[in-house]
């Protein structure tokens, strides 16, 4: 049975200054092994975490940070890079891939289905899978924006202004977006439950 | 029905999300092999990357500057022409004319000189997002005088927004946030112009009124698209370019700004609109990257990545998503 623990959030990387940030983007642009050391250290934990939370598989997780890390580079090498905001520049690649994933997969009834038939698992931890999964197909129905800001907000504990340079919106803007994300959220879990 | 979340509901929603944060532990060594293959990428470019970095092209060139020169030539002629004939007083009284009047020509040829003779992408898109409002505005001035504007004002309307749209996608990310925020207010704005001119317009102004809307929404989609996936933005104005949907001609003053028939040109659809087409590439693509073939382009059934609008050389870097993930972009109002 995997184990399960709930993850700190008070993790390294909230506490990233700017300045810092700066700086690695600034060695990494050189691909300086040590900077990309640092930066793997420090952002690939919340990727993974952020990552599980959206796909529920932790090799596939692992998969979606490797891919991440390696758009990164890419972008670095095409200098098309980012200049500040790693950590929320690094987050977008993994929801984008993340959406990708579920759009070229497609599979997230079928997991819904397969957890249904997961007799080894106790009942109350299946039981827990099984939300998990419906919470996961309702945050995919909403727009791009209102996932990753339910997902920064909610699952990964941003704040809002951390998630307005994120989404490159406004604060307000994000206070809005949060709303009708709830609302729409809450509208999709009623109708599920009503099926 | 109101998108305001009360307490509960917000606390109920909130608990339901509590039960996503508990993942599974990390495997110690697919962290380390996934830092091991992080670290070696790395230093496979830092070896294969020339040393002048500087000198390799990193943006496609925007047709505007490529005809530059001898634009500016001619525009810098025409004026100098039109001032030394005393052309000044006409070229101001120019300005308020409207489509149907016989001035109308020189105050496009005189918003086009501007733009042709001005450098700086920044000041471009704003003189694109001016001359877009000025079309607004003289449909609106027509359809109260209840004359049905000619469809080449929505299509000049439509052309002045796809240019500044493309040179905001080659912005630096600051610029480029801050000219699409510009235009979505502005955009919208324009929108609400021209739904209040619905209420009481004619059926033929009706119809190009409503297809004006049409293309103002299928413009604010792609700068909300812009601000949400700056980078799968890019790749879409960059294909629209390529394929000659964008720019459908420099509007220089020997022109008259015409966007050419509208069935050539994106055709009131939204040249970026999410759907099916976009978003699920394979990951292949042309790769005409100067820095070779791409060694990561999908490896492991899960890292295709790849989007119809990949650039070439690789999976785009951050959003593969042409679209708007699954189940499309719906609102869920």
């Amino acid at each position: 049975m995997t184990s399960i623990y709930f993850a700190q959030d008070t993790s390294q990387e909230m506490k990233i200054e700017a300045s810092l940030e700066k700086e690695l983007i600034q060695a990494a642009l050189d691909f300086d092994q040590q900077a990309l050391g640092q930066i793997y250290d420090l952002y690939s934990p919340g990727l993974y975490r952020y990552a599980a939370r959206f796909l529920g598989d932790p090799s596939v997780a692992e998969d979606c940070v490797a891919d991440t890390f390696s758009r990164f580079l890419k972008a670095i090498r095409d200098r098309n890079g980012p200049k500040y905001f790693l950590r929320a520049y690094l987050h977008r690649i993994a929801h984008n891939w993340i959406v990708d994933y579920y759009r070229r997969t497609r599979d997230v009834t079928e997991l819904t289905e397969a957890l249904q038939d997961d007799e080894d698992s106790p009942e109350q931890e299946t039981d827990l899978r099984m939300r998990q999964a419906q919470m996961r197909t309702a945050l995919l129905q909403l727009k791009p924006d209102q996932q990753r800001v339910i997902g920064l907000k909610f699952l990964e504990d941003w704040n809002n202004k951390e998630i307005a340079q994120a989404l490159h919106k406004p604060v307000g803007a994000v206070k809005a977006l949060q709303h009708r994300a709830l609302a729409n959220l809450k509208k999709i879990l009623e109708k599920e439950k009503t099926k | 029905m109101s998108n305001n979340t009360d307490p509960v509901t917000e606390f109920l929603v909130e608990r339901r999300l509590e039960e996503l944060k508990a993942v599974p532990a990390r495997d110690p060594l697919r962290a380390a092999s996934g830092r091991a293959r992080f670290l070696r990428e790395g230093a496979e470019y830092r070896q294969a990357i020339s040393p002048v970095p500087y000198m390799r092209q990193s943006k496609w060139v925007f047709p505007l500057r490529k005809k530059k020169f001898a634009m500016n030539a001619l525009v810098a002629l025409i004026l100098a022409a039109s001032l030394l004939l005393g052309g000044g007083a006409t070229v101001a009284a120019a300005q308020d004319d409207l489509p149907n009047q016989s001035l109308y020509q020189l105050k496009l040829w005189t918003e086009n000189a501007s733009l042709a003779l001005n450098d700086d992408p920044h000041q471009q898109a704003n003189l694109l997002m001016t001359m877009a409002q000025t079309r607004v505005e003289e449909m609106a001035a027509l359809a109260e005088m209840g004359i049905t504007p000619p469809d080449q004002v929505r299509e000049r309307l439509e052309k002045h927004l796809r240019q500044a749209l493309m040179l905001a996608a080659e912005m630096d990310e600051v610029t480029r946030d801050q000219v699409l925020l510009q235009l979505h207010d502005r955009l919208q704005g324009q929108d609400r112009i021209i739904e209040q001119l619905q209420t009481h317009a004619s059926p033929e102004t009706e119809s190009l009124l409503t297809r004006t809307r049409q293309l103002l929404q299928t413009n604010l989609h792609l700068v909300d698209e812009g601000l949400a996936d700056p980078q799968g933005f890019r790749n879409k104005m960059k294909n629209q370019m390529q394929y000659g949907q964008g720019d459908k001609g420099t509007p220089g003053p020997n022109q008259q700004g015409e966007p050419g028939s509208q069935q050539n040109g994106s055709n009131g659809q939204p040249a970026g609109e999410p759907g099916a087409g976009n978003g699920n590439g394979n990951g292949e693509g042309n790769n005409n990257s100067p820095g070779g073939p791409n060694p990561d382009t999908p490896q492991n059934g899960n890292g295709g990545n790849g989007s119809g609008n990949e650039p070439p050389g690789g999976p785009n870097p951050q959003n593969p998503q042409g679209g708007n993930g699954p189940g499309g972009d719906g609102d869920n109002k």
